[in-house]
């Protein structure tokens, strides 16, 4: 077995990237595998459905496999791969939301986590999950984007074509609101 | 509830007030604000509150990633769907026994034919590679650039030439494209001491 095939787990992901971005789609798989876990967990909150988040992934592969040889620093493959899915959530976000806005009652279905689910035993944390969903629409992406998608507010503001101090001013009312919504929790 | 008079900050501005913490801000605001959290115990409390919200939201943000990794089979699903063709690159032609035939070599499949004798080393793996210069003129100059990861403890002086004769030879096989130079840029090593017997 060749070391990379060997040692793939282990490389780093500017080395993935640059074989990647010169051809190599054994790489560009292995990158991707690296982080799909965190970007569907990413796409899920952003778009409140697991069927959705496998669409904007899809296209998100697709997108990164075609331009990954315009990156300009393979170091941030990471956040730039979270960049790419956030934009594609908001823009099926933004496709979907004239038939949510006449259908926002039936709106309640998010797969985020799930209180059944075995592996999520703390309190907290599911009562944290069960208040993001409470927020406005405005105020979930714009935390999501940065908690999750790791995003600064520049990034945020471009992807939500909205000014740095209104995504300054959503994401301290998100976390205000959600101090105000775990107390008693901690 | 709160119930404060109107000199106490509200949730939100303590809220915008850590914001600004973690990212570093310096402004005079800023710096008064500080000033009065650390004298006001309502204050501290609430943004020890906003700290512990904080923690619980990377938690959360960990178990949800957690519960991707667990079962993978929507990856799976999603990358058997997909067909990640490689990019052909420029065309490189190839000379032919008689004038009307018009033979050629795409880059992509000279790159993918370097990556595989390069995969063929114990000592090396590389990342970048490219053909540098006018490869669709058959006598022209070409630098080939490539980028690698060194084991540890291999001599890299021996790699990188080992890596050049394979590299020529794959090259002179494949196509016939005047390769000028091969640079190679070591990054960085991988594997361990204990791995290179030390």
């Amino acid at each position: 077995m060749a070391p990379f095939t060997r040692e793939v787990s282990h490389l780093s992901d500017a080395i993935l990237c640059e074989r990647a971005a010169t051809g190599d789609s054994a790489a560009f798989q292995s990158l991707i595998r690296r982080y799909a876990p965190l970007m569907r967990a990413y796409a899920i909150r952003l778009t409140s459905s697991a069927s959705d988040a496998d669409d904007v992934l899809q296209e998100t592969f697709i997108k990164a496999w075609e331009k990954i040889d315009t990156l300009q620093n393979p170091e941030k493959v990471k956040s730039w791969l979270m960049t790419l899915t956030s934009r594609k959530a908001i823009d099926l976000m933004r496709t979907r939301k004239l038939t949510v806005d006449l259908d926002s009652a039936a709106n309640t279905a998010h797969p985020g986590i799930n209180p059944e689910d075995n592996a999520i035993t703390d309190s907290q944390i599911v009562h944290l999950s069960e208040l993001l969903k409470t927020l406005p629409l405005e105020q979930q992406q714009v935390w999501v984007m940065r908690e999750i998608g790791g995003s600064t507010y520049k990034e945020i503001s471009e992807t939500l074509k909205i000014s740095e101090g209104t995504v300054r001013g959503r994401l301290a009312r998100a976390r205000a609101a959600l101090v105000k919504g775990m107390e008693g929790w901690n | 509830m709160e119930l404060m008079n109107n000199d106490e900050p509200t949730l939100d501005t303590l809220s915008m007030w850590l914001q600004d913490q973690q990212d570093g801000v310096q402004t005079p605001e800023h710096r008064e604000l500080t000033r009065h959290i650390n004298e006001c115990p309502s204050c501290s409390q609430r943004i020890a509150a906003l700290k512990r919200v904080d923690q619980v939201s990377a938690d959360l943000v960990s178990t949800e990633v957690a519960v991707q990794k667990k079962d993978t089979t929507w990856l799976d699903d999603l990358m058997a769907n997909l067909v990640f063709e490689t990019l052909a690159g420029r065309s490189i032609p190839l000379s032919a026994e008689y004038d009307v035939d018009n033979f050629s070599i795409t880059e992509g499949a000279i790159l993918a034919a370097i990556r595989g004798v390069a995969d063929s080393m114990e000592n090396l793996i590389i990342g970048r590679c490219r053909l540098v210069g006018d490869v669709e003129e058959p006598t022209s100059p070409i630098i080939v650039q490539v980028s690698a990861t060194v084991r540890y403890g291999a001599v890299i002086a021996e790699v990188t030439d080992r890596l050049r004769e394979l590299i020529t030879a794959e090259v002179h096989r494949v196509c016939e494209l005047n390769i000028e130079a091969i640079d190679i840029e070591v990054q960085d090593i991988f594997g361990s001491p204990l791995e290179a017997g030390e």
